[in-house]
């Protein structure tokens, strides 16, 4: 029994993979692999194809001990038994989180106002109403974005989840232990490992958005301290001449001065000091999540070990009885 | 003081009101940004997976381009060489087609067409589609209710976006495995033809009719093999084009008949 290698020369034109599938299977850059486990017997087929291949890509390794790859295999299936850590690197909250987008653009108004105070007055109730209040729904965005892309694929079940990844990588050895040891001496479902944590409390308010979404605005609004009248000293106005027509004395036209308000630089502030506050709240919120995760992560890792103990008792019984 | 009182009761509940329609907004804006998030999500998940499969399936024209078709070539002069009589070159038909077609040269320009693919994954689906979804979540951000209908529409679109993604990848999945498949059997009547060459020599006399069968093979697997790599993913519009259908079937029927023909 010799091992299959595949250089990296490998083009990826299949040939192998059509003509020997017992032994040549493709990976996720379409090239080929070997099918984890298998070894080379003396096979005409394959023969012809390692000859054929057109970059001369396959090779055959030196003779292996079958017992020895079993226990190699095992040995990584007994390491990852362990099952996930999960570190603060992992689940960190980005400066790229912390972006505040889409709030409104409260530019120049008309020139309505008699006075400066007025105007100044005016900017602020428009700040006020369309910008601040926007305050809880914009940093809502960003706990969104990260609890998406970060805090998901600990609370889910598809393709990204992190149990669906991790259950592959351990199914991967279970392959190739079951290609090394012999797929009829093993229970079918040897190789499938369908293990997910519970969907307890925690898992169902996460994929709702409940807990990331009160607590971490919340966290989030601690550091953020400052009220709408705050913003005042950053309303802009202006004056202008201008023409009453026939609003003077006696039906005369009459030049008034009138004012405007700017509130853009005030927006500008409170997304710089919105940006900073979520910034600042970064370690609370890895904290928390980090907190939230690892109740699931464990049990988990609990039921894994369960599952896997059990498939590795299989594996060594089965390499007891390997000659 | 029972005024006094009954104003403080309804301040309370007033304001108790509000904090739960506070919470209630907050709970309709945290729903819609999670919409929209996994809408994204999701239009990147798929547009990754096409990318990757377009670039299969290039991957795969590109090896059959770079070591299939220049031992073909060499194949080819040695049939140039024996000396046909009328009658045979009659009998290969497809192979005078073959030579007047200049199938070499299309498909040596294959790969340049295979990069406008990709582009127009990336102009036409994404910027097309999804351009249109993204400036829809911005006209619908303002309040909590309609963002939320908002994000719906989004997720919707996103879904029809991922609709289409499903579609490119299904067939450049499909054009890949009849690439690669075409290229097992091309590989083979290369080599079978390359012995027979070598065992008979430039002398049309010493080919037997099943002979000048292989060689005929070969030239028309090769004919069938520049159709097969010509096949776009996606037109110039963009669109999956409907004309690659045709070749995509008439080209696994090819493959059918031929593996039959090896089985027998």
């Amino acid at each position: 029994m010799r091992q299959i290698i595949i250089n990296e020369k490998c083009n990826g034109c299949g040939m192998c993979i059509v003509k020997c599938p017992k032994y040549f299977e493709e990976n996720a850059d379409g090239n080929a692999q070997v099918i984890k486990g298998v070894l080379a017997e003396n096979d005409t087929v394959l023969n012809t194809v390692i000859s054929e291949c057109p970059v001369k890509a396959i090779s055959l390794g030196n003779n292996v001990n079958k017992k020895q790859l079993i226990k190699e295999e095992l040995d990584k299936l007994k390491a990852l038994a362990n099952g996930l850590a999960v570190n603060r690197d992992d689940i960190a909250f980005t400066d790229g989180y912390s972006c505040i987008t889409n709030f409104p653009y409260i530019g120049s108004s008309r020139y309505e106002y008699r006075s400066s105070s007025s105007a100044e007055s005016a900017g602020l109730d428009a700040f006020t109403s369309r910008a601040y209040s926007q305050i809880d729904s914009k940093i809502l965005d960003c706990i969104t974005t990260y609890r998406v892309n970060v805090i998901k694929p600990y609370y889910s079940t598809d393709e990204r989840s992190i149990y669906t990844q991790f259950n592959k990588k351990i199914s991967d050895i279970l392959t190739a232990v079951a290609n090394l040891v012999d797929k009829d001496k093993l229970p079918s479902d040897f190789c499938n490992l369908d293990v997910y944590p519970d969907r307890d409390i925690v898992w169902k308010m996460l994929e709702k958005g409940e807990i990331v979404g009160e607590n971490f605005v919340g966290i989030v609004k601690r550091e953020f301290e400052y009220s709408a009248s705050y913003y005042r000293t950053y309303i802009d106005y202006d004056d202008t001449e201008v023409t009453e027509y026939g609003r003077g004395m006696f039906g005369r036209d009459r030049e008034v001065t009138k004012y405007n308000y700017n509130a853009q630089d005030a927006v500008n502030e409170l997304r710089s000091d919105l940006q900073d506050a979520v910034r600042y709240a970064k370690s609370d919120i890895e904290e928390a999540t980090l907190g939230y995760i690892k109740g699931i992560v464990n049990n988990y890792n609990q039921k894994l070990k369960t599952c896997l103990n059990q498939k590795i008792r299989i594996v060594e019984s089965a390499i007891s009885k390997l000659q | 003081m029972l005024i006094e009182l009954a104003t403080l009761g309804v301040l309370a509940y007033s304001a108790d009101k509000s904090n739960k329609m506070d919470q209630q907004a907050l709970a309709k804006r945290s729903k819609a940004y999670t919409r929209e998030a996994e809408a994204c999500d999701l239009v990147n998940q798929k547009r990754n997976t096409a990318d990757k499969k377009m670039q299969i399936v290039a991957k795969r024209k590109r090896a059959v381009i770079e070591s299939t078709l220049p031992r073909f070539v060499e194949v080819y002069q040695q049939i140039q060489k024996i000396d046909l009589t009328i009658s045979d070159k009659n009998e290969l038909a497809v192979y005078n087609n073959f030579r007047s077609s200049g199938v070499l040269q299309s498909m040596q320009t294959v790969t340049t067409k295979q990069l406008t693919d990709r582009q127009l994954i990336v102009e036409v689906v994404f910027k097309g589609i999804a351009g249109s979804m993204i400036a829809d979540s911005e006209r619908n951000l303002s309040a909590a209710r309609s963002q939320l209908s908002a994000a719906n529409v989004v997720y919707s679109q996103a879904r029809s976006v991922a609709e289409v993604y499903d579609a490119i990848i299904g067939r450049a999945e499909r054009i890949s495995s009849l690439i690669m498949r075409m290229n097992a059997l091309f590989l083979g009547s290369i080599s079978e033809t390359e012995r027979i060459i070598a065992q008979n020599g430039t002398n049309v006399k010493t080919y037997t009719e099943q002979d000048k069968g292989v060689l005929m093979t070969c030239v028309n697997i090769a004919a069938v093999m520049a159709d097969v790599i010509n096949i776009p993913v996606l037109d110039e519009n963009g669109e999956l084009c409907k004309s690659a259908i045709e070749m995509i079937q008439t080209g696994e029927a090819y493959l059918e008949q031929m593996n039959e023909i090896i089985d027998q």
